[in-house]
This record gives C-alpha cells, sequence and structure tokens, in this order.
C-alpha cells in the first residue's frame, strides 16, 4: 500500500472511530493495532509491546503528574485564597480595576498551574460574579476571563509544553521557560484591549468607589503573603533557568513547596493531600495513555514512508518560509475548530517535527507559537473547552452565545501576539537561549 | 450473580487506582530523594530515576480501569449526545464493546511479549535492570482492568448498572 493511501485510509479511519464518540487512546489504539497487523503482521507484537512501555516509562513524563499535583494541592487546599486577597490588595483604585486584578490573578495563578480550565473556573465562580454585581460588561468580563486562563498552558508550568516537548523530540525545559514572557505579552495585550475599550466606552467598567474593596490598603502585607507563591514559581521556573534542576525535578519541588505554603496557611490535612493525589492520577493517566498510544503512531507514519515522503513533498513547494509557518498555523486553528485539539496535536506533531527542521525553524520559537495557537483551540467554538468551563462555572450570569461572542476579541488579541513573536522571535528564544 | 461480578471488578480496581497512587507517591519521593542527596548531600543517586520511571508506567496503567469506570477518557462526544436517547444508548454500548476488544487485544500482546521476556530472561537496559517482563504485565494488566470496565458498560450501562456498581 502506498504511504499516501496509508495515510489517508489511516486518518479517515481515525476521524470517524473518534467522531463517533470513542475515548481518544482507543481511536489510536486501533489505528495501531491494524497498523501493526499490516505492516509487521506477528513480528510486530514486540514493537507494540516495546512502544508502549517505552512511553509509560519515559521520564520527561513525570513531569505531567508533578505539575498536576502541584495545582491540585494549591487549588484544593484553598491557598490560592490568599493569592485572590493578596492580588486584590495589589492593585489600587483605577476604573475598570477588576479587570487589572483579573489579568494579575491568571497571570499569578497560570505560573502556579498550568491548566486554563482549572482557572477559568476559578475566576468564573469568584470575579464574574463580583464583576457582575459592580456593574461591569459581562461580555467583556467573559473576555478577560477566558484570555487570563488560556495564560495557563502559555507561562511555565506548562502541561502542554511538556506533551509537545516530549511528543517534538524538543528540550522541554526550553519549551517551559520559553512560555514566560509571551504569556507576559499576552497578559499585557489583553489588558491593553480592555482598557482601550474602556477609554472608547467609559460605561464598560464603573469607577470602582466601593469601600469595602481592600484596594491598595496594605500592599506591603499583600506582598509578603505572596512571598511562599513566588518561592514556589521559582523552585520550578528559577531551578530550571539556573540549570539546577531537571524539569521533573523542579516540578517534585514545586509539589514540596505547594504543601508548605498550603501547611504555612494551617490549609494541609491528609485528607485534602489523598485527595490531591487521586485526583492527579486520574487526569495523568488520562493524558499519558494517549500520548503513550500516539508515539506508536508516529514510529508507524515513519516507517511507512509517509513522513519522509510528506517532508519531501512539502519541501518541493516553493514558498517563503514565513507563509509556510503561517500555513502551518492556520492549518490547526481552522481544524480545532472542529475536531478536538488533543486529538489534532497527537496526529499533527508527528508531521510537523521533521517539516520544521527541514524548514530551518527554531524548533523552540514554533513550537512555541503551536502551543499558543493550541491554546487558541479551547478559546474557538465551538469546541472550546475554555468556554464550556466558564459557561459551567456561571451558569446564571452567562449564556452559550455570550461566551462564543467574548471569545472572538481574545482570539484577536492571541493572533496580533503570535504575529508580533513572528516579528520578534527573541521574545521567546531569549530566554531558552540562556539556557544553552 | 452481576452484582458480585461487578462489585468484584470494583474491589480490583480500587486496588490497582490504591496502587497508582502509591506510585505518583514513589515518583514524588524518588525526585525529592535525588535533589536533596545530590544538592546537599553531594552524593547523587544510581536509582532515582529508573525507580521514577517504573512507577510512572505503574502509575498510568494501574490507574487505567478506574478512569474507564468513571467515564472519564478525553472523547469528542458531540455528535453522540446529539442523538436520540434511544439510539445514543446503543451507540455507547457498541463503543464500549469495541473499546474493550480494542484494550483486550493489546493486553494479550503485551502478554504475549511478556512470557517472551520472562522465559528469555530479558531485563531493561537501565542502572537498575529489572525484568522487563514486569514492565509488560503492569501495563497488560492495566489495559485488561480497562478492558474489563469496558466491558461492564457494554453489559450494563452506566444507567441500568447493577446493586453495587458506581454509576459513571
Amino acid at each position: 500500500m502506498s504511504w499516501a493511501m496509508s495515510l489517508s485510509v489511516g486518518l479517515v479511519m481515525l476521524c470517524a472511530v473518534l467522531g463517533a464518540g470513542a475515548p481518544i487512546f482507543v481511536g489510536f489504539l486501533l489505528l495501531n493495532l491494524l497498523g501493526v497487523w499490516v505492516f509487521f503482521g506477528g513480528a510486530g507484537v514486540g514493537l507494540f509491546a516495546a512502544s508502549m512501555t517505552d512511553s509509560l516509562s519515559s521520564l520527561s513524563l513525570t513531569t505531567i503528574p508533578l505539575f498536576v499535583l502541584m495545582g491540585e494541592i494549591l487549588f484544593r487546599s484553598g491557598a490560592v485564597d490568599v493569592v485572590f486577597d493578596s492580588v486584590d490588595g495589589l492593585i489600587g483604585r483605577v476604573r475598570g480595576r477588576l479587570f487589572a486584578v483579573t489579568m494579575a490573578l491568571s497571570t499569578v495563578f497560570a505560573a502556579l498551574c498550568g491548566s486554563a480550565v482549572a482557572v477559568v473556573a476559578m475566576l468564573g465562580r469568584t470575579v464574574l460574579p463580583a464583576m457582575h454585581a459592580r456593574g461591569y460588561d459581562i461580555r467583556l468580563s467573559a473576555a478577560m476571563i477566558q484570555g487570563g486562563a488560556s495564560l495557563a498552558p502559555i507561562i511555565p508550568p506548562s502541561l502542554l509544553a511538556v506533551l509537545i516537548g516530549s511528543m517534538a523530540n524538543v528540550s522541554i525545559a526550553s519549551l517551559l521557560v520559553a512560555g514566560l514572557l509571551p504569556g507576559l505579552l499576552m497578559a499585557a495585550l489583553c489588558l491593553a484591549y480592555v482598557y482601550a475599550r474602556v477609554a472608547w466606552q467609559p460605561s464598560l467598567a464603573p469607577r470602582d468607589d466601593d469601600p469595602l474593596l481592600q484596594a491598595a490598603k496594605h500592599p506591603l502585607r499583600a506582598l509578603v503573603r505572596l512571598l511562599p507563591f513566588t518561592a514556589i514559581v521559582f523552585s520550578v521556573l528559577g531551578l530550571i533557568l539556573l540549570g539546577v534542576a531537571t524539569p521533573s525535578e523542579a516540578a517534585a519541588t514545586g509539589v514540596v513547596g505547594s504543601a508548605l505554603t498550603a501547611a504555612f496557611y494551617r490549609r494541609l490535612s491528609l485528607g485534602m493531600l489523598k485527595e490531591a493525589v487521586k485526583s492527579s492520577v486520574r487526569i495523568s493517566s488520562m493524558i499519558l495513555v494517549i500520548l503513550a498510544v500516539s508515539v506508536l503512531f508516529g514510529q508507524l507514519l515513519s516507517f511507512t514512508g509517509a513522513t519522509a515522503e510528506l517532508v519531501a513533498t512539502m519541501s518541493a513547494i516553493e514558498m517563503h518560509p514565513m507563509v509556510m509557518f503561517w500555513l502551518l498555523m492556520i492549518v490547526p486553528f481552522v481544524l480545532c475548530m472542529f475536531i478536538d485539539q488533543f486529538a489534532f496535536m497527537l496526529v499533527a506533531i508527528p508531521i510537523y517535527a521533521p517539516l520544521v527542521q527541514k524548514l530551518g525553524f527554531d524548533p523552540v520559537w514554533f513550537w512555541t507559537q503551536f502551543s499558543i495557537n493550541m491554546t487558541l483551540a479551547s478559546l474557538t467554538p465551538p469546541f472550546g473547552y475554555t468556554m464550556y468551563a466558564l459557561r459551567a462555572a456561571a451558569p446564571q450570569l452567562l449564556t452559550l452565545p455570550q461566551v462564543f461572542a467574548a471569545s472572538w476579541p481574545v482570539t484577536g488579541i492571541y493572533i496580533v501576539g503570535m504575529a508580533i513573536m513572528t516579528a520578534f522571535p527573541g521574545i521567546i528564544t531569549w530566554l531558552p537561549n540562556l539556557l544553552r | 450473580m452481576p452484582a458480585t461480578w461487578v462489585k468484584l471488578l470494583d474491589a480490583l480496581t480500587e486496588a490497582l487506582f490504591a496502587l497508582a497512587c502509591a506510585a505518583l507517591v514513589v515518583i514524588l519521593l524518588g525526585y525529592v530523594a535525588e535533589v536533596a542527596l545530590r544538592y546537599v548531600f553531594d552524593a547523587p543517586t544510581r536509582w532515582s530515576s529508573d525507580v521514577v520511571a517504573y512507577a510512572l508506567a505503574a502509575s498510568v496503567a494501574l490507574a487505567l480501569p478506574a478512569v474507564t469506570r468513571d467515564g472519564a477518557h478525553v472523547a469528542i462526544t458531540s455528535l453522540v449526545d446529539r442523538l436520540p436517547a434511544r439510539l445514543r444508548g446503543r451507540c455507547l454500548r457498541l463503543l464500549a464493546t469495541v473499546s474493550a476488544a480494542a484494550c483486550l487485544t493489546a493486553a494479550a500482546l503485551l502478554a504475549l511479549q511478556g512470557l517472551v521476556q520472562w522465559r528469555d530472561g530479558i531485563e531493561t537496559v537501565a542502572a537498575l535492570p529489572i525484568p522487563k517482563w514486569w514492565l509488560s504485565g503492569v501495563v497488560g494488566l492495566g489495559l485488561a482492568g480497562a478492558a474489563a470496565q469496558f466491558l461492564r458498560h457494554a453489559i450494563w450501562p452506566p444507567a441500568q448498572a447493577p446493586d453495587g456498581a458506581p454509576q459513571a
């Protein structure tokens, strides 16, 4: 069977199985079993077993359960309430103050947890009702929350960076660190957007004169209360940047730091720790089993010659690399509106990885842009996870069409951010270059 | 009889899940020990990275039956969710059957390979080698447990589960 035929048949089958609602890992497992049987017959048993066991015992992937555990401890213990109060206390009285609070909170939460869904759920339950009660425009509020929560998969600790790094064979430490400045850029762009809107149309945000607000009441105390969280961020990002620890070791110290922080604020209990471990095991098992089966999918692609032929075909097209870059970005942006971004990523990365090499892109720059693009997929209707999580967190305040409408400006902001990082790649590559 | 079967399966699933949780704790302690011994006592270990790698395989694989029982796998259900209730039920049973068959086949392949590894005495290539069939066995066990849970959903969908079976 030719590579084009086997690739087409394989992808159509995969889409049909996944579209019918089968778990993603089952879809890939079926395709792998069939591929192994067709191409190797009985001799494929060893390949299949070795691929599964090697993928599941890959050291770099231990970062995922540890990052999840770190976030679980902080969120389940309620220690993040301290972040909430402290950030609230640091922002002064300005028009649309809660927009700034939302973005600052999102940035801090993003540095403590890699899941946009967790952050959007928390902000949707806490900040959104306060914004609504004070007369903030609900659509703009929803946009800010979605924009802020989407920083979580970009700013380290990012699960997306670990997944992409392990699949594309790029330094996970570099990819993690690379997300920091783009995350801060996106936060700044979101703030610039919201304050431009408020300046143009002041009715979108009230002037906060509420005497109950903690605005800049005790900034020094607020800063001191944030110190333990700063230590957690340092133990993850700082240790990687200093070259002292691998991402997995940094994640483990982050878990210890989270537990100590929870203990410091008297929120640590054995029951909470047990629940955090259980939840982390469930989440990471769910993610890593998909990754394990998708690795074999990539190996089968190489074996059939599909990878090499695709690279040869794409390389034959005379096109400016930047045009190729945007084409490679537009495909996932459009497709991920209709198919699950996780499933897409698992299919696309083994195909994209050799192309990135062939086209001469800096792999850290390209895959960071790709991860931001994947973050966008969870923001765009009709299948974005982040949108549904926000709607689920505040069903009385938001309708689904309102959430959908709120997601478009954020999508635009993130695309502008990607364009800026294309013009100034140093925003992504400067920090990782310090590691080399 | 169905309730007994389901209770047994749940007990096994819970036991495997407890082991999966213990494996995550091993991963954490392994790294913490490595960092502490390396930077505090200047005595890096030879064993921690291997122990952590084996523990990861155990943690992911042994949690699979519980994740499957709870219907927590990532899936694109937007089409199935739009079907009328009766058709949706049939579709979910069919999917559960296909999923069970896929997991069982994968488990059988891992068991076959595990037998070969046991017969030939193959060990992992590591500073702390272990018989390779341990890894194949653990991953195969997790997949077999997931297959059993899928089969349970195919026979008794969550809405019609017999007594003692948790609702997914």
